[in-house]
């Protein structure tokens, strides 16, 4: 099953630079850093013992005792020799294993390409427009609100409320009425989100578009009805690139990622005739 | 292997990049270095805390080996996008999103076999060499999800019998992974939107399986926090050995940590437990540092809450629910005895008696709850619940198979699995500082997922009419929850200003409770529950028992009316059995009505029907954190 990459497409990508830093680093470690690549013997060098105790040191901020470094090293020679048991034994190959890890480090390079280089300001600019309700800041209201819990009023909510507006269209202060709540009566510049988490949803869907400067009601939530002025909102509106830069270029970047994925494997499986012979409903495509 | 294809070179120089990594501690992928800004300026913090911020200090993602092992593929990013309330597409490929963004979320993977799990998904030669690692393999990349959870239950048991292979326990693979998650919370911490914290769980499974599980939890940010590797339970399973690896961070680092353990209820008898780790006598010092690093436990989560066992509070007609209570993780079963070292409200009322003997209370807990998923979902509603594991995501029949401790004693089945729980915070801002801050002097409560908002202060001095002001009557005249108050003035008791406002969207309240727990004179423990306020004009019978509030759920559409119960419960309250002489710990409790609970919701969603032994109703709740009288 040999695979039919298309080399040619591959060498006009940034991918290969990749690869070829890759293969570099490859070489490199290679030369300065291979403790043990010959037959039977593990050889523990400077460089082994040296990486063991940078690991000691970066969880507990001390040097490895000379007691726990030698128990560092026996634990490495063990790992050196399973593992190269484990491939004598023939562990690596044709096994589905192998597949999988070269399907991830795939993904994880054309990840890192879809990542490269940043995001001009005109593409940033062209996201945040296409994506403007990704974005856009919400409305932020000031209001007076008064609560009637109808637990607490039973056959007189009616009444109750129709005297309270009467009141407050009169002037009296939101707090004189009702019957007092744990929910302010006054709500100094909240955005609309924030009105949700605190009121639920019905009743900043109510004020969202509720007229300014006049006692309304009744308005309901979830805690019963209430009766509103609004005596501030500040529309919603799409912020400039600078004052959601950081926030855009996170979500451009996460679309870029996904879309990566998505297209490298479409085409990848254009190039590819699959065959499905199994007549299991699985099989359907 | 003889021609040099691209897939090829590509094996080869990830193998070289992973192992630099052991001594140099590059990402394993750093050509392109992610440009990461930094955050916008902190907003000012409040004079006192005036909202209440909710959050989950206990999530795991596919990154963490159990959960990648049991087919979860989630990554951190995905995470937070769904915390902070974006769609994301769950482990089984369904498009999941919460109702409510939360405010604020701790990614907590398992520092044991961090980034080891990528590793065996993908089929590193070095992992499967191991033969238990190539049958996780196996497991994980088959659609056989019987297999996958088997394959989960015998990590689990693998690790808490310390037999994992040591592949899984070489921390090459650790550092790629510690520096991806933090760069993550970087790019999504959004501080006065959206705060994302740094942590990670250390997984104590003593002698097979007894749930000693702690999360550590960052103030900081990644310029501390990626100067230290997280402690794994390869290098120690003590706790007082966490503590010091804690104060050797603060120390280098300059940073703040907190940790917060959790499940009791699978310790088998373990958390709380009278001696150190080791078994020597507990000391002064212990207590102390126990209390410094740990002011918060975790009291519900899926796993079943750690707060009360009915055996421990036979007069409290409340104290069974959610119990997970037949074993430890592994199933392994329980001895009569053990429930006493395993519950918060118990270990409460020891707290008292230790200190009496050593000087210091080594159980000063505060409330916790949150989630300790493993799909990378945060879900404490029950009408939008995603499970504990990818294998228990909404499916017709996730109800039915052994999740814990298959085929033992204590095995727990997917209809036990809670929909629990999440935190609320009353902090100062919306921002890590804050927030941890707040965690700090246990300004906290627990809930099973309802967002109530709950006040509670004590105080000496509050007179009548305080309730009607209560938050500013609370800070300036007493202590919030989480406080101390110290002895009390001649011929005066503590009095509580007590708030509870139903959430928003939720279900109304059916009482407010106070539990109080204190030390006699003959030196035993004592609990009492006090109705202190409820819905309605019931009245309590002779025997002072309230009558129960009703039920409106209706189980043929897993739905309930706010007909009963009150929108929010508000007083005053002073103890009558007050002993100046006596060390004495109150929390508070907030039942709501009758709810569906999950399993009811699936049963509507997929026209199923399940056993008559499966729970269908509950009644949610809060648990604030304590105030602590001590005359000493």
């Amino acid at each position: 099953m040999e695979p039919n990459l298309r080399i040619n497409s591959l060498l006009k990508e940034p991918l290969l630079h990749f690869l070829l830093i890759g293969a570099g680093l490859f070489l490199l470690y290679g030369e300065v850093a291979d403790p043990s690549a010959d037959g039977n013997r593990v050889t523990v060098n400077r460089t082994v013992i040296s990486a063991l105790a940078t690991q000691f040191q970066a969880t507990w901020s001390r040097s490895p005792t000379p007691a726990e470094l030698n128990g560092l090293i026996d634990s490495y020679v063990r790992d050196e020799i399973l593992f190269r048991e484990g491939v004598a034994l023939g562990l690596f190959k044709d096994d589905p294993v192998i597949k999988r890890r070269v399907r991830q480090k795939l993904e994880v390079l054309i990840e890192e390409e879809g990542r490269s280089g940043a995001a001009s300001d005109a593409e940033l600019t062209d996201y945040l427009n296409k994506n403007a309700a990704k974005f856009r800041m919400p409305p932020v209201l000031s209001f007076e609100q008064v609560l009637f819990d109808p637990a607490n009023y039973g056959e007189t909510l009616e009444s109750a409320v129709t005297a309270s507006m009467a009141a407050l269209n009169s002037g009296a202060a939101p707090e004189s009425q009702g019957k007092g709540s744990m929910l302010p009566s006054r709500v100094e510049e909240l955005p609309l989100d924030l009105v949700v988490r605190d009121f639920g949803d019905e009743f900043a869907k109510a004020l969202e578009s509720a007229p300014v400067g006049r006692w309304i009601g009744p308005v309901r939530s979830g805690f019963g009805v209430h009766l509103v002025r609004i005596s501030g909102r500040k529309p919603g509106y799409l912020p400039a690139l600078d004052a959601a830069r950081r926030d855009v270029t996170r979500e451009w970047e996460n679309d870029k990622r996904e879309a990566a994925l998505a297209n490298n494997y479409a085409r990848l499986l254009e190039e590819y005739d699959v065959v499905i012979e199994a007549e299991s409903p699985a099989a359907a495509r | 292997m003889q021609t040099l294809r691209p897939s090829v070179l590509i094996i080869a120089m990830m193998g070289a990049m992973a192992l630099s990594a052991c001594s140099k501690q590059e990402p394993a992928v750093a050509t392109n270095p992610p440009v990461v800004q930094a955050a916008p300026p902190a907003p000012a913090a409040a004079q006192y805390p005036e909202n209440v911020y909710w959050g989950d200090t206990h999530v795991h993602t596919g990154w963490s080996a159990d959960a990648g092992l049991d087919g979860a593929v989630t990554s951190p990013e995905d995470a937070f996008r769904f915390a902070r309330g974006d769609e994301v597409k769950s482990n089984t490929g369904q498009m999941a999103k919460l109702k409510r963004p939360l405010d604020w979320m701790v990614i907590t993977d398992h520092s044991d076999g961090m980034g080891t799990i990528n590793e065996i998904r993908a089929g590193n030669p070095e992992m499967i060499a191991d033969p238990f690692l190539k049958r996780m393999y196996e497991a994980m990349s088959g659609t056989d999800e019987a297999k996958s959870a088997a394959a989960t239950l015998e990590l689990i048991n693998l690790q808490s019998n310390g037999k994992l292979p040591k592949q899984v326990m070489d921390p090459k693979w650790m550092v790629t992974a510690w520096e991806k998650t933090i760069q993550i919370a970087e790019k999504y911490n959004n501080p006065g939107k959206f705060s994302a914290l740094i942590g990670y769980e250390w997984t104590v499974n003593a002698g097979g399986g007894d749930n000693l599980h702690r999360n550590v939890i960052y103030r900081d940010g990644a310029d501390k926090a990626g100067q230290e590797l997280p402690l794994t339970t390869f290098q120690t399973m003590d706790p007082e050995k966490l503590w010091e690896w804690m104060e050797k961070y603060e120390a280098k680092t300059g940073g703040r940590l907190l940790a917060i353990p959790h499940n009791g209820n699978l310790s088998n008898g373990r958390m709380f437990e009278e001696t150190t780790f080791t078994g020597g006598p507990l000391s002064r010092g212990y207590a102390e540092a126990r209390q410094k690093w740990e002011p918060l436990f975790e009291v519900t989560q899926i796993k079943g809450q750690s707060e009360s066992q009915p055996s421990l509070s036979p007069e409290d007609e409340f104290a069974s629910w959610d119990l997970w209570d037949r074993g430890n993780l592994n199933g392994n079963a329980k001895t009569p005895g053990m429930y006493r070292t395993e519950y918060w409200r118990e270990a409460l009322k020891s707290g008292l008696r230790l200190e009496a003997a050593l000087g210091a209370n080594p159980f000063k807990y505060g409330a916790n709850g949150a989630t300790d998923t493993h799909t990378g979902l945060s879900t404490a509603d029950d009408d939008n619940f995603w499970g504990k594991f990818k294998t228990v995501e909404p499916s017709p029949t996730r109800w039915k198979p052994e999740i814990v401790g298959a085929g033992k004693p204590g095995a727990m089945y997917g209809w036990e699995q809670a929909a629990a729980g999440w935190m609320g915070v009353w902090a100062t801002a919306n921002t890590r500082e804050a927030l941890w801050d707040a965690m700090k002097r246990k300004e906290t409560y627990a809930t099973t997922g309802p967002r109530m908002k709950v006040r509670f202060f004590g105080g000496f001095d509050f007179v009548d009419g305080d309730a009607a002001d209560l938050v500013k009557a609370g800070y300036t005249k007493g202590v919030p929850m989480g406080g101390d108050l110290k002895i009390a003035p001649a011929g005066k008791g503590p009095v509580f200003l007590i708030a509870a406002l139903k959430d928003p969207e939720g279900a109304n309240l059916d009482r407010v409770q106070i539990i109080k727990g204190w030390l006699g004179t003959d030196g035993q423990t004592q609990e009492k529950i006090y109705d202190v306020k409820w819905a309605g004009d019931r009245q309590p019978d002779a025997n002072g028992k309230l009558p129960p509030v009703g039920n409106t759920v209706d189980l043929k559409t897993a739905t309930y009316v706010n007909s009963i119960g009150a929108t929010e419960l508000v007083t005053s309250w002073t103890d009558p059995d007050f002993d100046s002489t006596l060390e004495a710990v109150y929390y508070v409790r907030v039942l709501e009505i009758p709810t569906p609970r999950w399993t009811a919701y699936d049963a509507v969603r997929y026209k199923i029907s399940m056993p008559k032994n499966v729970a269908m109703i509950h009644q949610e709740r809060a648990f604030t954190s304590p105030i602590w009288y001590a005359p000493n």
